[in-house]
């Protein structure tokens, strides 16, 4: 997926080698402080030295990987830009709310509740974006050893879909630049996107949408599918799955994600222990 | 403009606050509880979108064949791109059998 060559690589490489610089003495400092951990140790040393080394890389990498979000995100965009005419939302403030709040869900939620004002809107955001609770919650011992300001940073940086591509990228470590160079295309698709949809109007062809709506779960089931190396995990996303589906029967948007995520994940230990005991005796 | 800096602040909240406040001692414990939240999230997200298409409400979803070619190729090879390309392929003829 990701060639050693072409034009995408070395232009980035290029606009952005002045906040490499600053990103690796930010993580090459931390490596030599890291206090053994328990559990955590070897995950530690695995996912602070050879970031030090390879950060540019892994910004390409990150950016090159996310690129098969792009014209699906954009499409996206391009729809919400589209529809927030009719929602009574100014074409600036449209623009502006997609580079600021950048969040897909929470701002197409927004688009029928904005004559109700802006507690409502408000509140539906934060109800959608809760997963994203347990998404940087499962995160953070890939990042403890990072400084705060750049944990804080890349906190803005992670949605669905670099969060997926970055878990399942390599087991057990996490790379800043992957995240910050998987984010790049994702934000400025939803911005680009969302910009088109506006300028362009209300007619974005229903069949090229179809298609491309496929790609998200696509992505996404591909991406589970790899990350369950083993069969608590892959128990674990399937029981995830399921009460996902059930909840989201009975619950508001966002919240069937939180407790499904919350409830499947807590039987992970007990299968471990129970697929572990066979092997044992 | 408010009402955007509000969301704005709403969408960040719970992304920031676990990621900065977690400390060390406390992943320590928490570690083996969060490896399996990678999963479960993952499988809550993907299930409700592969279960009842957003396209095509009513009739026959041929995109779900399309879910099922990914998921078997992405089993037998554990590779992105083979099951990406599979799973498109199989979307677009899907599409084309099934306008």
């Amino acid at each position: 997926m990701v060639s050693d060559h072409g034009l995408w690589p070395s232009l980035l490489r290029a606009a952005a080698a002045p906040l490499y610089s600053g990103w690796q003495r930010a993580t090459a400092k931390r490596a030599d402080q890291l206090v053994p951990l328990g559990g955590a140790r070897t995950l530690l040393r695995v996912s602070a030295s050879p970031a030090a080394a390879s950060a540019p890389r892994n910004v390409r990498d990150g950016f090159l990987a996310a690129l098969t979000f792009f014209p699906s995100t954009l499409i996206l965009g391009a729809i919400f830009g589209a529809s927030t005419g009719a929602a009574g939302i100014s074409p600036l403030a449209a623009i502006g709310m997609s580079a600021v709040v950048w969040s897909g869900a929470g701002q197409f939620a927004a688009l029928p509740l904005w004559p109700e004002g802006g507690g409502v809107v408000i509140l539906s955001a934060l109800a959608l974006s809760l997963r994203f609770s347990l998404i940087t919650a499962s995160m953070a011992p890939m990042l403890v050893d990072r400084p705060k300001w750049l944990r804080a940073c890349l906190a803005y940086c992670v949605t669905d879909e670099n969060y997926a591509l970055a878990v399942t990228r390599q087991q057990g470590t996490l790379e800043p630049g992957y995240l910050f160079g998987s984010w790049i295309p994702l934000y400025a698709a939803w911005v680009i996107g969302t910009a088109l949809g506006v300028l362009l109007g209300a007619q974005v062809p229903v069949e090229w949408v179809a298609p491309l709506k496929a790609v998200f779960p696509l992505v996404f089931l591909v991406l589970t599918v790899l990350l369950c190396t083993s069969i608590p995990l892959a128990l674990v996303a399937v029981l995830g799955g399921v009460l996902s589906v059930v909840g989201a029967a009975y619950l508001p948007p966002g919240w069937n994600i939180v407790s499904a995520g919350c409830l499947a994940s807590l039987i992970g230990l007990p299968l471990e222990r129970l697929f572990r005991r066979p092997v044992r005796a | 403009m408010l009402i955007i800096v509000g969301m704005a602040v709403a969408v960040y909240t719970p992304k920031g606050l676990p990621l900065v406040l977690i400390s060390e001692s406390l992943i320590a414990r928490l570690h083996r509880w969060l490896q399996y939240v990678a999963p479960a999230v993952l499988g809550a997200l993907v299930a409700p979108s592969i279960v009842s298409p957003a396209g095509r409400p009513g009739g026959l979803a041929w995109d779900q064949a399309a879910y099922v070619v990914a998921f078997v190729v992405a089993l037998w090879t554990r590779r992105m791109l083979p099951s990406l390309a599979a799973g498109m392929a199989a979307v677009i003829v899907a599409a084309l059998l099934h306008p």
